[in-house]
């Protein structure tokens, strides 16, 4: 098996363009066991963490940008990032795995129940594809299609991750359960951002994103629409708690049934609202 | 409680073979270099039963690295491993695979590697068969048989007064049934063993494992060679409660077996998932429950059937249902008793020793039973047990009596001592439902009914004034050896640092049984003191000649032999031990503990079966959150009557690690079928416990002095799992109001439930 | 491939296959064994080492992603002489310490977590400890040891 370790954007598009039964490793977390469990290798591995354009977040003009290869440690503890993302991020796996794992290896393997997912498509990110002499930039709506399936093609790297500047105004939070308090893979989480009038203190917008409930992460326009415009009470949080329950369509699986995410997904729903609402400074 | 004067024992005194496990220094099997070593990887089925109709091994031996693939016709003997009859276990499948998992070839390779691409290349053809997966298929009248005998492993049954007239002439009877589901051990290193052949036509195994000897028998078995041919040597274990030695007697013979065909050592190291599919489990459980009580609490009768899903083979299934079947009535004065207890067969990963072995699975059941009767009597569920508890020179349901040392009053008292004085909070009551449950059990101390139970130990002074244990019990993480050290330390007036306790071969050590049942401290404990003993006495006999006294002036403390009238009157036993070396008194001597034999009614189970029992009563309180189902543990005690505490410090590691077991027992740990196959076999899908689920155990002894301990011990290792997980158990059910039937109690179950 | 890194502060120049793993390169070509392999996947933290001061998993990484960096192995904290860290005498006098498979991992983690946050309360330390599964203690007494080893480097430090 040959490992090549590229330090340029170049150098890498190059070497995916070039070589041909490649397989992309980023922090390897994901790919290491498969390799383990199945006993295949790729001929060629192209490690993409030594290249420094690919780390880092950086504050832009347009917003923030993150370069594929952070580390998820690195996310959690960003000062600068939405609440909802880094949090997200510091509930993957534990400490070991965080410092290995990067934001692009958790969208590009696309596991339904990855943390980084929802908040992202909760923040309408957008992620830069980057072919050689070629790229493009999909919307997170548009990037996944399926579990562990991305519209990513052979050729191409995630490479940055980008956020509109309207979306670290407003705030964010996210939640999650699992089966354990540590190292909990998640049976289902929730990424919620909104935006409120500094007049009015009515919502002005809000984007609500669910995984592990669906084949993809999942928007849950109905419960948007009914906390639109409002200042919501208790009551009305549970009710739309409900069409959250609603919206979406987790299936049974080894981690947990159907029914325990239906209903659970209320309960971390309202919890997120409120913290949002209360103390929307804490992260 | 016994007013004794000691200097070692009932001290916190660091593990003695800890400095080597903090810095990395201590071997475990898989930490040997050896030169040329082979390495093997097994074939597994992929399905839980099936007729085997041929295996092709040729494009196995083509791999490069790959010299072998064992198979059953390899094998030099008998193709059995299991300690106990029937003896009904191949180590590989030969004609039939009776559950998902199972084994029935082995490559052998230079590289794990290679080993593995070898396994994978093996062609195999099964014919499948539809699996029995649930203890009424394996029943049914049609039932397709699994072993030729049938589909039940073994039944007991204990008989004690009449449970019928009981029945007929009670005011209250309640009846009810709760099943517990398997739980994996999840040590934290799987199995491992290094079988190394010697030019001498011996092999050692070096294992990791709790009971060498057995496994050394097992081996030279399989091997078609006299034992003496074996040596097996426990490397560092990390972690066993139970469930090595299935395991590592099927591997350590083939290990061996490859080892002696190819004159080179081999190496056989599970992966995490076949630890969990290849090796034992704790049997799940169903336990139909009649009680029959008097309007005043008191319990008249108790009729229990259990019956245990022990998987594809018997493996230790025999005693563990008499483990239940003598448990399940609880630590309480019941004048008739009736229980059945057996073990089925089903197409499951086989089933066998896990802490608390049967225990708490009937204690669920028990103290479940004990809170709906309280509530039924409108009595406070401390009050019911504390009536029923049993009372020194009272019989037990096997009709045994104890005249001290029963110390389960004890521990309900200072449970009720501590709810009175506890605060259990209301906070949020819209978000959170709080509740707090109790749970009393006991556990028999040592084999019991289950064999002869015998320890030898050596001790032997040295030249230098430091002794060395010999002792055929295993230190698995248990602190063993700190406490067989701290025994000799006190016989012997050493301090800890000159004592070594050696690690365990079967060259070189006792034969001491395995390291089961809670027996270390107790019946191990007993022949160190006695071996110390008999040393002592040749010392005492040679200071007396240099103090020019009598015997009885002399002490041993602190490493000097000195004169119980004159302080400073003092000679270092180091010079003492010299001095005995050289005028020829013994400085080494083996003595036998052997616990008074289990002698009882076979048909009934009435009669003396364990040499003492521990005692506990466990409190835990909680909080559910009413919108995830997910449970904070506020506050958890663990009182337990363990007789002695040898190292307290020790002695709460046990209690604490045991009850953190006990929770994932009762909620966290749940592993999943699919068609018989075990679809969580990892750490993360299979919610072990991690240090953010730990729960606050307070650890409380209420010390009896047990006469048939040294110093008046007992043991600690497996009770707290019981009490924990029953605990556990009824707090939920206070919490919500909702009697939960089976383990595990998970968040999902517990979200469903109320949120009804 | 020529893999080149510093371990336990001494220069390792090392020729392995580039998917051989960090645990195994540990353990069979370095021949340090107190790094322990519990799982493989990521999932019980015995095989944690510090790579540049933070803890990582050595059964998910592949040898190449040492290259020019530092690790450090539970063999790195005995002091010369034989003297224990502060963090090894902390777990050993507490009782944290029973099999003693995790420790080497929960060991390693503990320092990383104190390099960087020397007085973490309970909840920072169960977070920290948090990829270190262990079946023997039920982790009380390793949240004392971890607080002790706090103790212990403030004390030194002084």
């Amino acid at each position: 098996m040959r490992y090549l370790q590229p330090e340029t954007i170049e150098d890498l598009l190059k070497d995916l363009d070039y070589e041909s039964n490649n397989q992309i490793i980023a922090g390897g977390s994901d790919l290491v066991i498969i390799m383990e469990e199945t006993g295949i290798k790729p001929e060629i591995l192209i490690d993409i963490t030594n290249i420094d354009e690919l780390k880092g977040i950086r504050k832009e003009e347009y917003g923030i940008s993150i370069g594929a290869a952070t580390t998820i440690a690195d996310i959690s503890s960003n000062q600068e990032l939405p609440c909802c993302l880094a949090t997200g991020a510091a509930s993957i796996g534990s400490p070991q795995i965080r410092n290995v794992a990067t934001i692009g290896g958790n969208l590009c393997n696309a596991s339904p129940c990855g943390d980084t997912l929802a908040p992202l498509l909760c923040l309408s990110a957008d992620f830069l594809l980057q072919a050689n002499q070629k790229e493009r930039w999909v919307s997170a709506e548009n990037f996944f299609i399926g579990p562990k399936k991305t519209v990513l093609n052979k050729n191409e790297v995630l490479s940055q991750i980008r956020i509109n500047k309207k979306y670290l105004e407003g705030y964010s939070g996210f939640g999650m359960i699992g089966q354990r308090n540590g190292q909990a893979i998640s049976q289902v989480n929730l990424a919620v951002w909104l935006k409120r009038s500094d007049e009015s203190g009515l919502i002005e917008e809000i984007r609500i994103a669910a995984g592990s409930v669906a084949p993809t992460p999942i928007r849950i326009p109905e419960a948007e629409e009914m906390l639109c415009g409002t200042n919501p009470d208790s009551e009305l949080i549970l009710r739309a708690g409900l069409l959250v329950q609603t919206g979406i369509s987790p299936i049974d699986d080894v981690r947990s049934s159907a029914e325990y995410r239906q209903d659970v997904i209320i309960g971390l729903f309202y919890d997120i609202i409120t913290q949002i609402l209360k103390e929307p400074k804490s992260c | 409680m016994k007013k004794q004067n000691l200097s070692q024992v009932g001290k916190s005194v660091v593990k003695v073979d800890g400095r080597e496990l903090v810095t990395g220094k201590a071997k475990f099997s898989g930490d040997f270099k050896f030169p040329e070593l082979l390495h093997g990887y097994a074939c597994r089925s992929k399905i839980a039963a099936g007729y085997i109709k041929n295996i092709d091994i040729s494009q196995a031996l083509k791999i490069p690295g790959v010299v072998d693939v064992i198979l059953p016709k390899d094998i030099p003997g008998n193709n059995l491993i299991g300690v106990l009859p029937p003896h009904d276990q191949p180590i590989l499948a030969d004609k039939e695979i009776r559950y998902a998992g199972e084994s029935y070839c082995i490559a052998i390779a230079t590289s794990v590697k290679a080993a593995k691409a070898g396994a994978k290349a093996v062609k195999t053809a099964i014919d499948p068969i539809t699996p029995i997966l649930t203890i009424d298929e394996a029943l049914a009248k049609s039932a397709r048989k699994i072993h030729p005998n049938g589909n039940i492993t073994i039944s007991k049954n204990l008989i004690k007064g009449d449970c019928e007239k009981a029945f007929a002439e009670a005011d209250i009877v309640l009846e009810d049934t709760f099943e517990t589901s398997n739980q994996e051990h999840a040590y934290m290193e799987t199995e491992v063993v290094c079988a190394e052949p010697f030019g001498d036509g011996r092999v050692t195994v070096h294992a990791s494992c709790q009971s060498p000897f057995h496994i050394r028998g097992h081996i030279a078995a399989n091997l078609n060679v006299p034992a003496s041919k074996v040596k097996v040597v426990q490397a560092y274990t990390g972690g066993s409660f139970g469930g090595k030695d299935d395991a590592a007697t099927e591997i350590g013979s083939l290990a061996a077996i490859a080892a002696v065909k190819h004159g080179k050592p081999v190496m056989i190291s599970h992966e995490r998932e076949e630890s969990i599919v290849g090796s034992t489990i704790r049997h799940a459980s169903r336990i139909h429950y009649r009680i029959a009580a008097k309007k005043d609490g008191t319990i008249t009768g108790k009729e229990i059937k259990i019956l245990l899903d022990g998987g594809a083979y018997a493996a230790e299934s025999p005693f563990v249902v008499m483990k239940a079947l003598i448990h399940s009535a609880g630590p309480y004065k019941i004048d008739n008793v009736k229980v059945e207890s057996t073990a089925i067969y089903t197409n499951k990963t086989y089933c066998g020793a896990f802490r608390g072995f049967g225990v708490p699975q009937v204690t669920f059941a028990s103290e479940s039973m004990m809170d709906e009767l309280a509530k039924e009597l409108k009595m406070d569920p401390l009050e019911l047990r504390r009536k029923n508890a049993l009372k020194p020179g009272e019989l037990n349901a096997t009709s045994q009596i104890f005249e001290e040392s029963v110390g389960i009053i004890e521990t309900i008292d200072k449970v009720i001592e501590i709810n009175k004085s506890y605060q259990l909070p209301a906070k949020e009551p819209e978000r959170y439902l709080y509740g707090t449950g109790f749970a009393s059990m006991y556990q028999g101390i040592s084999n019991g009914a289950e064999g002869i139970d015998v320890v030898g130990a050596s001790v032997q002074a040295m030249q230098d004034g430091s002794a060395l244990v010999s002792i055929g019990l295993t230190e698995l993480g248990q602190g063993s050896r700190t406490v067989f050290a701290q025994i000799a330390a006190e016989v012997l007036g050493l301090t800890m640092d000159k004592v070594i306790v050696k690690h365990v071969d079967t060259d070189s050590v006792h034969d001491s049984g395995p390291t089961v049942a809670s027996r270390s401290t107790t019946v191990g404990g007993m022949a160190v003191f006695k071996a110390a003993g008999e040393v002592k006495k040749s010392l005492l006999k040679m200071a007396a000649l240099m103090f020019k006294t009598e015997e009885n002036n002399i002490v041993l403390k602190d490493n000097f032999a000195q004169l119980v009238f004159d302080e400073k009157a003092k000679i270092p036993l180091k010079d003492v031990c010299v001095a005995t070396y050289w005028t020829g008194f013994p400085l080494m001597n083996l003595s036998f503990s052997k616990a008074p034999e289990a002698n009882y009614d076979h048909d009934n189970t009435q009669g003396n079966i364990y040499i003492a029992y521990n005692y506990g009563t466990h409190m835990m309180s909680i909080r559910i959150d009413k919108l995830t189902g997910a449970v904070k543990v506020l506050k958890h005690v663990a009182v337990h009557d363990a007789g002695k505490v040898v190292n307290p410090k020790a002695f709460e590691g046990q209690v604490e690690g045991a009850s953190l077991t006990g929770l994932g027992l009762a909620h966290l740990e749940k592993i999943q079928y699919k068609d018989g196959v075990i679809i969580n076999p990892n750490l993360s899908d299979y919610a072990v416990p991690t240090i953010k689920d730990r729960i606050p155990s307070e650890t409380i002894s209420v010390e009896t002095y047990n006469p048939t301990g040294p110093y008046g011990v007992k043991g600690i290792g497996e009770p707290p799992v019981s009490g924990a997980a029953s605990s556990f158990a009824n707090a939920v059910a206070n919490a919500t109001g909702i009697r939960f039937k089976k383990l595990p109690i998970t968040r999902q179950d517990i979200l469903k439930a109320i949120k009804k | 491939m020529l893999i080149e890194f510093i371990c336990n502060g001494k220069k390792i120049n090392i020729d392995v296959p580039a998917d051989m793993r960090v645990l195994d390169l540990i353990r069979d070509g370095l021949g340090l064994t107190g790094t322990k392999c519990g799982c493989s996947k990521g999932e019980c933290g015995a095989c944690t080492i510090l790579v540049d001061g933070l803890p990582e998993c050595s059964c998910l990484l592949l040898a190449p992603k040492l290259q020019g960096r530092e690790i450090t192995t539970i063999e790195a904290l005995e002091r010369p002489g034989g003297k224990l860290h502060p963090i090894q005498e902390a777990f050993l006098e507490e009782g944290a310490v029973q099999c003693g498979f995790c420790t080497p991992g929960m060991i390693l983690s503990t320092k990383a977590l104190l390099d960087v946050n020397p007085s973490p309360s309970v909840a920072e330390i169960e977070e920290g400890l948090s990829g270190n599964i262990c079946r023997c203690t039920g982790y009380t007494k390793i949240v004392k040891a971890v607080q002790s080893s706090a103790l212990k480097l403030q004390g030194a430090e002084i």
